[in-house]
C-alpha cells in the first residue's frame, strides 16, 4: 500500500465517521411500505387486469343503467404499454403508437412508445393535427418516449419528475398549420428502472381545470417496468457550445461502440465502430454561428488512454479532458471523450491520447470541423 | 430515535424500522462518502431504503439486505446527474463558505475535495475499495462492470488523485 492509498483509507474513515446518523422517520417508514405493498399489487396486477376484463364486458353488454350520467373523468383505469403503466380516466384512451399506426416501427434510438389521448379515435390525424376536426380546443394528448439511458445531463434525473413547459408563452398558441390552435405543451425526461424516458403532453384551451389535473395525475401515476436487457444506447455527456446544447450518444452496435453526437437545433453527427481498442478514434464539429462558432472534439480511447488532450495547429493553448467510462455493455474494451474548445474552430489540430502517467500513447492529426452552413 | 407512532404501529413497520436502524448507519457514512454532504447523502440513503424494501418480498437471502442497499446507493449517486447538480452546488458553496465539520491539517482538506471532485463511477470505485475494502471482484459486482473496468476505474482515480495533490504542493 502507498502513502496515498494509506491517506486515502485513513481520509474516508476519519470522513465517514463525521457523517452522522441517520434517524428512522415515519414518513419515509411509510413511503418504504407503500413501496412493499406497489410490488405486491403489481404482481396482482394481472389478475385484476383479468377480471376487470371481466367485469367490463358484464357493464358493456348487461342491462341499461339509469340515473345521473357518469363523470367523464371517473372511474380510473390502468393501462400498461410497451412495460409503462398509467391509471388514466376510462374514457381515455392509451395505446401502443405503432400498434396504433401513429408511428412507422423503426429502428432508432428514440422511439414513442405510449399515447394516450381524450380522442374519440386514435388515429394519425386525430393526433398530429386535431384542428383539422374543427374540434381541437378539448383535445389532450400525451406521448411517452423511451430514449436513450442518460447518464448525465437532464434526461439522468430519478423519477418522479416535474413536467415543465416546452413552448415559451406565446409561442404555441397557433401551430404552424392550425393544427394545434391555443395549445400548450409541457415536457419532461427522466430515468427510471434502468431506462430512459421523455413524456409530452399537450392540451387545447378549451381543456377543464378537472381534466387538467386527471391529465396531471396520469402522468404522476406512471410506474417503469425493468429494462429488459442491456441499454442499447446511453447519453454518455451534455453540455453547450455555441449556443446549442448537445448530448454525447454511445450505442452498442454488432463490431462495437457506435458514438454520436447530437444537438439542439437537430443535427447529428458520429461515427463507428471504434475499431481497435488501443487507438483514438475521433470527429470534429463545429456548433453555433460566426464568433460564436465553438469546436467539439469527441471519440473513443482504448483502456490504456485515461486523457485526452487537443490542440490546434496554428494558435490556442491546449485543452484536455478525461476518458468517460463507457458501460461494458456498449463497448468494454473502450471509453469515450468529449471537449469543447472556445476556438479558432477552422483549423486542423492534433489529438494526443495519454496514460495514466502522462505519457503519450497515441497523437493524430485532425481534420478541420464541416463549414458553416454544412 | 424512534417515535412513539412507529412503535404502535404494525409488526410491519416495526420490522422496517429495524431494518432502518441497522443498516441505515453504515449506508449514511457510504452515502456521505459519495456525495460529500450529510442532508444529500440522507436523501440517498432514504431513497434507496424504499427502493430495497419494496422489493423486500424478493429477496432470496434476508441477510443481504445491506449488499443490496450498499449497491442501490452507489447506482443511484452514479446515474443521477442531480447529485451532480447538487454537488457541484455544494462544492460552489464550501468554496465560499467556512467549512462546519473539524478544520482539516495540510493536504487532507486537497485530497477530500479532490476525492469529491472526481467522475461518480470512479469516486465509488475508490470509495469501496478503500473504505468498504471490497476486492476489485466485489467492486465490480457493485458497479456493475467486469473487474477488469473497476480496477481501471480505480486507477484512473488514483491517477487523478495523485496529479491534485502534486498541483497543490508547494
Amino acid at each position: 500500500m502507498n502513502d496515498l492509498e494509506r491517506n486515502l483509507r485513513t481520509l474516508l474513515d476519519d470522513k465517514a465517521s463525521a457523517a452522522g446518523v441517520p434517524e428512522p422517520d415515519v414518513r419515509l417508514l411509510r413511503r418504504a411500505r407503500r413501496r412493499q405493498m406497489g410490488t405486491v399489487l403489481a404482481g396482482a396486477l394481472g389478475v385484476a387486469a383479468m377480471l376487470g376484463g371481466v367485469v367490463l364486458v358484464i357493464w358493456a353488454f348487461g342491462p341499461s343503467r339509469g340515473g345521473t350520467p357518469a363523470d367523464p373523468l371517473e372511474p380510473r383505469v390502468e393501462t400498461t404499454v410497451n412495460g409503462v403503466t398509467v391509471s388514466h380516466p376510462e374514457s381515455w384512451k392509451v395505446v401502443d403508437p405503432v400498434e396504433a399506426g401513429i408511428t412507422p416501427e423503426t429502428e432508432t434510438t428514440t422511439r414513442l412508445i405510449l399515447l394516450m389521448s381524450n380522442a374519440e379515435e386514435i388515429t394519425p390525424e386525430a393526433i398530429s393535427c386535431p384542428g383539422l376536426s374543427g374540434d381541437a380546443g378539448g383535445g389532450l394528448v400525451m406521448t411517452i418516449q423511451e430514449v436513450p439511458l442518460a447518464l448525465a445531463g437532464e434526461g439522468a434525473k430519478p423519477w418522479p419528475v416535474e413536467l415543465v413547459s416546452l413552448i415559451e408563452p406565446g409561442q404555441g398558441e397557433v401551430g404552424p398549420s392550425g393544427c394545434l390552435p391555443g395549445w400548450a405543451f409541457l415536457r419532461a425526461s427522466w430515468t427510471e428502472a434502468g431506462r430512459g424516458f421523455e413524456a409530452r403532453v399537450g392540451f387545447g384551451p378549451d381543456v377543464s381545470g378537472p381534466e387538467r389535473d386527471a391529465l396531471q395525475a396520469a402522468f404522476d401515476s406512471l410506474l417503469f417496468a425493468p429494462a429488459e436487457g442491456a441499454p442499447e444506447a446511453v447519453v454518455l455527456a451534455t453540455g453547450t457550445a455555441g449556443g446549442e446544447d448537445w448530448e454525447l450518444i454511445a450505442q452498442r452496435a454488432k463490431d462495437g461502440m457506435v458514438l454520436s453526437l447530437e444537438w439542439s437545433s437537430g443535427g447529428r453527427s458520429g461515427f463507428g465502430p471504434s475499431g481497435v481498442p488501443a487507438s483514438l478514434s475521433f470527429g470534429v464539429q463545429a456548433l453555433g454561428q460566426g464568433a460564436d462558432r465553438e469546436l467539439i472534439v469527441y471519440g473513443a480511447a482504448g483502456s490504456p488512454i485515461v486523457r485526452v488532450e487537443y490542440e490546434p495547429a496554428v494558435g490556442g493553448p491546449a485543452v484536455s479532458a478525461p476518458v468517460i467510462d463507457v458501460p461494458d455493455q456498449i463497448d468494454p474494451r473502450v471509453g469515450a471523450f468529449v471537449l469543447v474548445y472556445p476556438g479558432p474552430v477552422e483549423g486542423a489540430g492534433e489529438l494526443r491520447g495519454l496514460d495514466a502517467d502522462g505519457r503519450v500513447l497515441a497523437t493524430v492529426g485532425t481534420r478541420p470541423p464541416p463549414a458553416e452552413g454544412d | 430515535m424512534v417515535s412513539t407512532e412507529v412503535a404502535r404501529d404494525t409488526a410491519t413497520e416495526g420490522r422496517l424500522t429495524e431494518l432502518y436502524v441497522r443498516h441505515a448507519p453504515a449506508a449514511q457514512r457510504l452515502a456521505f462518502l459519495l456525495t460529500g454532504d450529510r442532508a444529500q447523502a440522507e436523501d440517498l440513503v432514504q431513497e434507496a431504503f424504499v427502493r430495497v424494501v419494496g422489493k423486500f418480498g424478493h429477496l432470496r437471502v434476508p441477510d443481504a439486505f445491506g449488499a443490496y442497499l450498499r449497491r442501490t446507493i452507489v447506482n443511484l449517486h452514479t446515474s443521477q446527474l442531480r447529485r451532480k447538480r447538487l454537488e457541484r452546488a455544494w462544492l460552489e458553496r464550501e468554496r465560499h463558505a467556512p467549512t462546519a465539520v473539524t478544520p482539516e491539517v495540510g493536504g487532507r482538506e486537497e485530497l477530500w475535495h479532490a476525492v469529491l471532485a472526481l467522475p461518480p463511477r470512479q469516486r465509488a470505485a475508490v470509495v469501496l475499495r478503500f473504505y468498504e475494502d471490497l476486492s476489485e471482484r466485489e467492486t465490480a459486482e457493485v458497479l456493475r462492470c467486469s473487474p477488469a473496468a473497476a480496477k481501471a476505474l480505480v486507477a484512473r482515480a488514483m491517477e487523478t488523485l495523485r496529479t491534485e495533490i502534486r498541483k497543490d504542493e508547494p
